[in-house]
């Protein structure tokens, strides 16, 4: 009985599966026939294991320098830190603070070169008592003159605002001492100061102490040909 | 094999290759390494070595194990170790080729092997595994190393991320080969018989 179209294509098609399943079995078992005769150089594989060992000490000793110097490097920056850490702190002596004359400066808008000089005046008592002691005089005498206001007056001294070793400093000028009467300077207005600025400009500033000793107040001298520096 | 016994027997035994790799990122002890190379240098070598010749499969071989150390911070726990090791390899050959322009580019088909391994008739143990070698031979390049690929047990997902083409493509490479492999056999047999 001759078969129908469709059974001959059934057939074809379970044939042709059945070459294929042969093939793919015949493939695999010549491949593996294949590969199991590729037999390659019996010292490649300690060739490569020598290779991977030396690119891997190579490696490692780059990581170790690297480490080296990584580590020196952070050692460089603590100690440059440190150095920078250690040194004396250096307060801004640009910042503009409010100045009223003959106010008391508050103690927190100082200066840091007059909080030093303040310092040093109260270390060295005898200047203070000094300078107190000239205070007595001069008031005494003013106390026989036409003011005969002593209390009113506060002890003052000329002097530039200089930068020395590269920080500001006052410089006081010999023979600058005056006395500025107190209620007549109350109502001068407040001034921005730039210490930078005056230093550079060697400015004269008339320092306004009280009777203790203690600056109250720096009053800026308008420049003139006579007063650039200190008065002889 | 002596230096194998440098490991604990888990690390040799136990740990898969993929953390063998990793394990080699974190310490850099080249021990992981070496136990990687036993247990896939043959496989890529017989990989290689059927779609070049022994001197180039050998040189091969040698550039991959180093090139995997210079790039083992592309490798990730996401990454299979075997077909990332393929891929390495499958690059260099393929720059040896360009180098030595032994490829031929023609279209979408792209690559054709312009020089094919040396078959000695001698060493072979019969006529039907000398036909395979010469058929094989006369594949293509891209079809013949998604089929080698397929035949070293790489699923179709892997020899895509292998050869970088999608998935569909490395199937209709793999059938193209066998269909070709199939008919140059049955040509070639027919001639013998």
């Amino acid at each position: 009985m001759k078969p129908t179209t469709h059974e001959s294509k059934l057939n074809s098609k379970v044939d042709n599966s059945e070459s294929d399943e042969q093939f793919e079995y015949a493939l695999l078992r010549l491949q593996a026939d294949n590969e199991s005769q590729i037999k390659p150089d019996k010292n490649l594989t300690e060739n490569i294991i020598r290779s991977v060992n030396y690119k891997v000490e190579q490696n490692n000793k780059k990581s170790v320098n690297w480490g080296s110097w990584l580590a020196l490097s952070c050692a460089l920056f603590i100690a440059v830190i440190s150095v920078k850490m250690l040194q004396p702190e250096i307060k801004p002596n640009n910042s503009y603070i409010e100045l009223s004359q003959l106010q008391v400066i508050p103690q927190q808008s100082k200066p840091e070169f007059i909080i030093k000089l303040e310092q040093d005046i109260a270390k060295n008592r005898a200047q203070v008592i000094a300078l107190n002691q000239n205070l007595k005089e001069e008031l005494a005498r003013l106390d026989q003159t036409y003011l005969n206001r002593s209390d009113n007056l506060l002890y003052s001294r000329i002097a530039q605002v200089m930068q020395s070793k590269n920080e500001n400093a006052l410089v006081f000028c010999k023979n600058s001492q005056s006395f500025i009467y107190q209620p007549a300077a109350q109502n001068s207005r407040q001034v921005q100061v730039n210490w930078d600025k005056l230093s550079r400009q060697n400015q004269l500033v008339q320092v306004v102490f009280d009777k203790n000793g203690k600056i109250v107040a720096l009053v800026a001298i308008e420049p003139t040909e006579n007063t650039v520096t200190c008065p002889v | 094999m002596l230096k194998l016994l440098k490991l604990p027997f888990w690390q040799t035994s136990q740990v898969s290759s993929h953390d063998a790799m990793l394990k080699f990122i974190q310490t850099q002890d080249a021990s992981w390494l070496e136990t990687l190379v036993h247990q896939h240098q043959n496989s890529l070598y017989k990989f290689i070595v059927q779609q070049s010749n022994p001197d180039l499969a050998a040189d091969i071989c040698q550039q991959a194990w180093l090139k995997l150390i210079e790039k083992q911070y592309l490798y990730s726990a996401e990454h299979e170790f075997k077909p990332w090791l393929y891929t390495i390899a499958r690059n260099l050959l393929l720059d040896e080729f360009r180098r030595q322009n032994k490829l031929i580019l023609t279209g979408d088909e792209a690559i054709q092997q312009a020089d094919f391994i040396e078959v000695n008739n001698e060493e072979l143990e019969s006529v039907e595994l000398g036909l395979y070698r010469q058929a094989l031979s006369k594949l293509a390049f891209i079809h013949k190393e998604s089929l080698l690929l397929q035949l070293q047990g790489f699923s179709l997902n892997q020899i895509s991320e292998i050869v970088g083409e999608p998935q569909e493509t490395v199937k209709s490479r793999i059938r193209y080969a066998k269909q070709t492999l199939k008919q140059i056999l049955l040509t070639e047999l027919n001639k013998v018989q």
